[in-house]
């Protein structure tokens, strides 16, 4: 467990800064508890974290913030499985999953 | 990991971005945080997984060198975990795939932290910081057969 992770925003900032999030629509490829998509969602059209492990997706559902909820969903499935129709993303973030 | 990266190029849009973020193998700095000071006291060996981070980062020269995208960017920042006790730090890293081992030993920190704090009096935490690469890549119009 653990108490913090990067409590000063410094990842989130890094991300933010190397790509435009400005409604755009994006894929977290190992989004595990929603830590990272949540702190970009409110600037992208809408989100979908893919996670493989189902207490990760359950924790990262559990953690949404309702305002979140019209634009931010989670699947359980891989990169190797990808369900979603051709050029439908416009960011795909690997977070921590290559 | 090479076809990961062609199902992710398939679904992303003409000139779509790809962001590649993940920890840094190597060693990282274990650090007592208190008010007033930061005394490094030992590391946390995180190579875990470096036979995996040079395989991914064979994967990402391979769709670079095919066309299917282009590097734009690369960054590195320090990133923070923070623990409010040497147990709850042991929990994390002992099952841990990517950070192993520390040293000295939590218990040499737990004596350093007991010190700092003067008796417990005083709130400290212990600190690793991992450097972490975020690299930018855009999608090429070299298609995927």
């Amino acid at each position: 467990m653990v108490s913090e992770l990067d409590p000063d925003g410094v990842e989130s900032r890094a991300l933010l800064q190397a790509t435009d999030f400005n409604n755009a629509r994006v894929l977290e490829v190992g989004s595990g508890d929603g830590r990272l998509a949540f702190r970009y969602a409110n600037a992208s059209a809408f989100v979908v974290g893919i996670e493989p492990q189902e207490k990760e997706l359950a924790a990262a559902v559990e953690a949404c913030p309702l305002h979140f909820r019209q634009r931010v969903s989670f699947l359980q499935t891989t990169a190797l499985a990808l369900p979603f129709r051709n050029e439908s993303f416009d960011i795909a973030v690997l977070a921590w999953s290559l | 990991m090479v076809n990961a990266l062609h199902g992710i190029w398939r679904i992303l849009a003409g000139s779509g971005t790809l962001v590649d973020l993940r920890p840094l193998p190597g060693q990282c700095p274990i650090e007592l945080v208190s008010l007033g000071a930061v005394v490094r006291v030992g590391e946390a060996d995180a190579t875990g997984m470096a036979a995996d981070d040079a395989a991914a980062d064979q994967a990402i020269q391979d769709i670079v060198t095919q066309g299917h995208f282009v590097a734009r960017r690369n960054t590195q920042f320090d990133f923070d975990f923070y623990w409010d006790s040497v147990q709850e730090m042991a929990s994390f890293i002992k099952p841990s795939k990517r950070m192993k081992h520390v040293r000295p030993s939590y218990a040499d920190f737990e004596k350093a932290r007991f010190a700092l704090s003067a008796g417990g009096s005083e709130k400290v935490r212990l600190r690793c910081r991992r450097r972490t690469t975020l690299a930018v890549y855009q999608k090429a119009n070299v298609s995927i057969r």
